[in-house]
């Protein structure tokens, strides 16, 4: 009793933005144990690759980087903008980034984790990673790639933790609620930190090294990754500028996945004074200009050797742009760049909320027609060895020009909802962002592999196709609920918005609105 | 001759003339100047290429002139289809391999339905210095191909990573030692903000 008296108590505004440490109700506990449950299969679907080799993927012989690579660039991608773009808005003295550094920096922490593992699982003996320590080879970029990881995953995690301090010092000065362990690691976390000016001068001057620093390892990083597929001569990869292409597509998808966490914590927690709509709006100009850049590279660099159409690069290309690919090649370009773009762009067009006036470009015949487009495409699909036994073509009942028709018909629709919810488009934009960033790595990955330059010959019928098997699902379904859980964990362990950055905040919420500055409430 | 003595007659001639046929339908496909074996042998060109002589012969071992022989080299892929060329009048196939191949299988096959085939390693013996030489043959551009492939780490390349990596790890050597000064820092040295 007299220790809980004598020990401080949070303000109201402090406690608000512990919220992440305290609050559990059953949605978190179910969320977890989801996120848990897909973790755990992943680890059993990982021990029967162990056990049975990675025959029981869809791995062979000519694509022998498949899924597995394609979440390692993905998640590497997704790290880089964490540490790059705090360190920017630090170096550049932009307020308004405060609340959300840290968010940005644990996605960092978080994505470098796993996707450091991928390879590992894509090696399927490894116990030869020991290999790399004693035969590796320093002209060769593979060895260049575990190095840059392995000096960024440190880099990261000193920027995430050094401004944590303080907020670890008033953690275990005033964390009296919480269990033993807690405090004993907020007590060795926070190294005896006081405030004391000496301190702070140190803390601030590390702040500026490693904001210095971080900059060009974060670019470097993502560039030698490029490198494992650029200094290669495989149609698709053997590019110039693939250095820079992977770097814009990282920034755009990291921006997204930034984005993405920041609706997350601001729905969860209730961080609406923190997190403002301003953020969201600051965030996705930054989107806006990544996406820009990111699809004029993608251009660049589709059509410098499309437009040569050189023999040797004609399989590739032509599966991407018109073959077993096109599809999906397509379908990312369009959700993972263009319709992002178009949902960050279009709403804030100021007669939007006139489309409502028109009966049929409400949202409810929009929804009817998708849904009637779907259950007719899923029964017609059900149905179609009858129909075409009875001389009927599918394309004959539901011609292709429909599901444009009904796509467009519901993003017009949808635009004056997202008009009037500012942060729901830019929370839907990013996930497109992420969603098309991972396809897209998946058709940097496998086409190219599939369509070498010395033909595939004598080799079994399936193995000159590619096609994941459960077991790569499921390692993937796991490494993405165990990037979630890590950062979850993090935001359950420190507080997820820096307490006493915002503390420091110059601007009053009202000024911040304005102009788009961080509001932090007098309290 | 007994009617019982004439019969067994028959039989038996008739039973030697089945073994007969069938020996016969052993025989034929290879005793009619059908390829049967193929050798192969190799020869240095002048110019530092080699030429594979492949010898088609029948069952006797006489050359089979006019036979299809089918060339392919082993890759990490399969067999690679090189050339496909008929034999001459001595039953000879040959086929050029350029210079630099080396250290590789060549097969060679034929006839139709069951074909036959002999493989050769090309190239077997120990190959000389590797043709790029590390450091500053590449630098300089003396090899040819030029450029950071290399069998051993480039000098300057290792300089130009050690450099990078080593002044990268320094700087958070500093920043471990900062955070060691902030862990030690008295709360005396200054007034609590």
């Amino acid at each position: 009793m007299s220790t809980r008296q004598a020990t401080p108590r949070f303000s109201e505004r402090e406690e608000r933005l512990l919220a992440s440490l305290t609050a559990g109700g059953v949605g978190t506990y179910a969320l977890i144990g989801g996120l848990l449950a897909v973790f755990l299969w992943g680890l059993v679907a990982y021990a029967t690759q162990l056990r049975h080799g990675l025959g029981v993927t869809g791995l062979r012989d000519h694509v022998l980087w498949g899924v597995y690579i394609a979440n390692f660039v993905f998640f590497i991608g997704v790290s880089h903008v964490g540490a790059l773009m705090s360190a920017i808005l630090r170096l550049t003295g932009a307020e308004w980034r405060r609340p959300i550094t840290r968010m940005a920096e644990a996605i960092t922490f978080a994505s470098l984790l796993m996707g450091a593992l991928m390879p590992l699982v894509d090696m399927g003996r490894p116990d030869r990673l020991l290999n790399l320590v004693r035969y590796g080879r320093l002209q060769s970029p593979v060895l260049w790639d575990i190095l840059s990881i392995t000096t960024y995953l440190t880099g990261s995690t000193l920027f995430l933790y050094v401004p944590m301090i303080p907020d670890l010092a008033l953690l275990r000065d005033r964390y009296a609620d919480g269990p033993a362990w807690r405090r004993r690691l907020y007590t060795f976390l926070s190294l005896g930190w006081q405030d004391t000016p000496a301190q702070r001068h140190q803390l601030e001057l590390i702040m500026k090294v490693m904001a210095v620093i971080i900059i060009p390892i974060a670019v470097s990083v993502h560039t030698v990754v490029s490198w494992i597929f650029g200094m290669t001569l495989r149609a698709g990869w053997n590019s110039t500028i693939l250095g820079p292409y992977f770097v814009s597509g990282a920034l755009f998808s990291g921006a997204a996945a930034v984005i993405t966490a920041m609706a997350a914590f601001r729905w969860a927690y209730r961080l609406e004074d923190y997190i403002t709509e301003a953020h969201f709006r600051r965030m996705g100009y930054l989107l806006i200009a990544l996406g820009l850049a990111y699809g004029y590279f993608t251009f660049a660099e589709y059509l410098t050797p499309a437009y040569k159409m050189a023999t040797a690069e004609r399989g590739y290309l032509t599966a991407v742009f018109s073959g077993p690919f096109a599809r999906l090649f397509w379908f990312t370009q369009l959700t993972g760049i263009l319709l992002p773009l178009l949902l960050l762009t279009l709403p804030r067009i100021a007669w939007v909320p006139r489309l409502h006036r028109v009966p049929l470009l409400r949202p409810q015949p929009a929804l009817a027609a998708a849904a009637t487009y779907a259950v007719a495409s899923v029964v017609l699909s059900a149905a179609s060895p009858r129909l075409t036994m009875a001389g009927l073509n599918l394309n004959e009942w539901i011609p292709p020009w429909v599901l444009p028709v009904v796509a467009v018909w519901l993003f017009l629709a949808f635009l004056p909802v997202f008009h009037a919810r500012p942060v729901m488009a830019a929370a839907v934009a990013s996930l497109l962002v992420n969603f098309g960033a991972w396809l897209k790595r998946y058709l940097i990955v496998v086409p190219t592999l599939l369509n070498p330059f010395l033909p595939i010959q004598r080799a079994p019928a399936g193995w000159a196709v590619y096609q994941p098997t459960w077991v790569e699902w499921s390692i993937t379904a796991g490494a993405l609920a165990g990037f979630l859980l890590i950062y979850i964990g993090f935001s359950k362990l420190f507080p997820i918005v820096p307490i006493w950055e915002t503390r420091e905040a110059p601007a009053p919420r009202e000024a911040a609105d304005q102009e788009g500055i961080v509001g932090v409430p007098a309290l | 001759m007994s009617r019982h003595s004439r019969f067994g007659t028959v039989s038996t001639c008739l039973r030697g003339f089945c073994l007969g046929a069938l020996a016969l339908l052993f025989v034929l496909p290879t005793w009619a100047g059908e390829p049967a074996r193929v050798t192969l042998k190799l020869a240095a060109g002048p110019d530092g290429a080699q030429w594979i002589t492949a010898l088609v012969t029948d069952a006797e071992g006489a050359p089979v002139p006019e036979a299809s022989v089918v060339f392919k080299l082993r890759t990490a892929f399969g067999w690679l289809t090189l050339a496909e060329q008929p034999t001459d009048a001595s039953g000879q196939a040959r086929i050029r391999l350029p210079a630099g191949t080396w250290a590789t299988e060549v097969l060679a096959e034929s006839g139709d339905v069951e074909g036959v085939g002999a493989i050769l390693t090309v190239g077997a013996r120990s190959p000389g210095p590797p043709r790029i030489r590390p450091g500053p043959d590449v630098l300089r551009a003396l090899s040819p191909q030029p450029g950071f492939i290399s069998p051993r780490p480039v000098p300057e390349l290792v300089a130009l990573l050690g450099l990078v990596l080593g002044g990268i790890w320094a700087t958070y050597g500093y920043v471990a030692w900062l955070l060691r000064r902030i862990h030690r820092s008295e709360p005396s040295q200054g007034p609590k903000l």
